[in-house]
């Protein structure tokens, strides 16, 4: 994949190209370019409009993560260019904020454009699986972010892990996703969302 | 009927398209009469993408420190 000098990625057909690979080394040129120019825009909006640094942060990294499952589930539809798409998401999370910290009287069709239930939830489900994840022993964060965030196969789990075979890695992520499951219905706070 | 809980294994074989085309079809059959195993699914589908947003997020965090280290949050 073409990158500049700085690790940045050029075009935009490369860009969503990058943003989908299973190449560790073009998915990170990748977000870190949308990262690096979308963030300034989006900061400078959320701190002119009764927002600080920490709360750009917060909003920004939540609007890529929806732009990360708008790429996964395929309803990014390419109608704006990454940069307009990121800057509308983020827009949107910020003025909901905006209006439940009750500093924006929002008027009845700016509602309608706010980030979908849809959205809002799978951020909720996100922050459910992460206190979940950090109970489980860090073997197993490792493994379960290998397997389904690096798309690593069983093989490579095998050298990584260092088990003795490739059913025992496979054993060993099943065992680990099954505890994940299991503090999932203890709590009783299964994610609900649906599909 | 299916008194045995659907596995997870079960599961990510059908999540994953692994699955023939017979046991396919049992499968989804399986899921028509079975409130329990749809909800597994469900549910399971939902952890899954739980995983990929957490690990995403904590990439984020790191091109954050590596492109703008200024205005790292304290933590």
């Amino acid at each position: 994949m073409s990158a500049s000098n700085e690790g940045l990625v050029e075009s935009e057909e490369d860009l969503l190209i990058c943003l989908s690979s299973k190449s560790q080394a073009d998915n990170d040129a990748g977000w870190q370019t949308v990262y690096k120019s979308c963030y300034p825009t989006v900061r400078d909006f959320i701190v002119r409009n009764k927002g600080n640094e920490n709360d750009a942060t917060d909003v920004f990294q939540d609007g890529l993560m929806i732009f990360y499952r708008n790429l996964q589930n395929r309803t990014f539809r390419k109608e704006s260019s990454i940069k307009t798409y990121v800057f509308r998401i983020c827009r949107n999370l910020w003025l909901k904020e905006l209006q439940k910290q009750q500093k924006l009287q929002v008027v009845a069709n700016e509602i309608a454009i706010s980030p979908t239930d849809d959205a809002r939830s799978y951020l909720i489900d996100v922050e459910i699986i992460t206190l979940l994840m950090n109970e489980l022993k860090e073997d197993c964060r490792r493994i379960l972010t290998e397997y389904y965030y690096n798309n690593r196969s069983m093989a490579e789990l095998k050298e990584m892990f260092n088990v003795s075979s490739i059913q025992a890695a496979k054993n060993k992520k099943l065992r680990c996703m099954g505890y994940l499951v299991r503090l999932c219905n203890e709590r009783g706070i299964s994610p609900t969302t649906s599909q | 009927m299916h008194k045995d809980p659907i596995t997870i294994e079960e599961i990510e074989d059908y999540l994953s398209g692994q699955l023939s085309p017979e046991a396919l079809a049992e499968f989804e059959t399986r899921l028509l009469e079975d409130d329990e195993a749809r909800k597994s699914v469900m549910q399971l589908r939902k952890v899954i993408e739980g995983v990929q947003g957490y690990a995403f997020k904590q990439k984020l965090k790191d091109y954050h420190r590596n492109l703008f280290p200024r205005d790292e949050k304290p933590e």
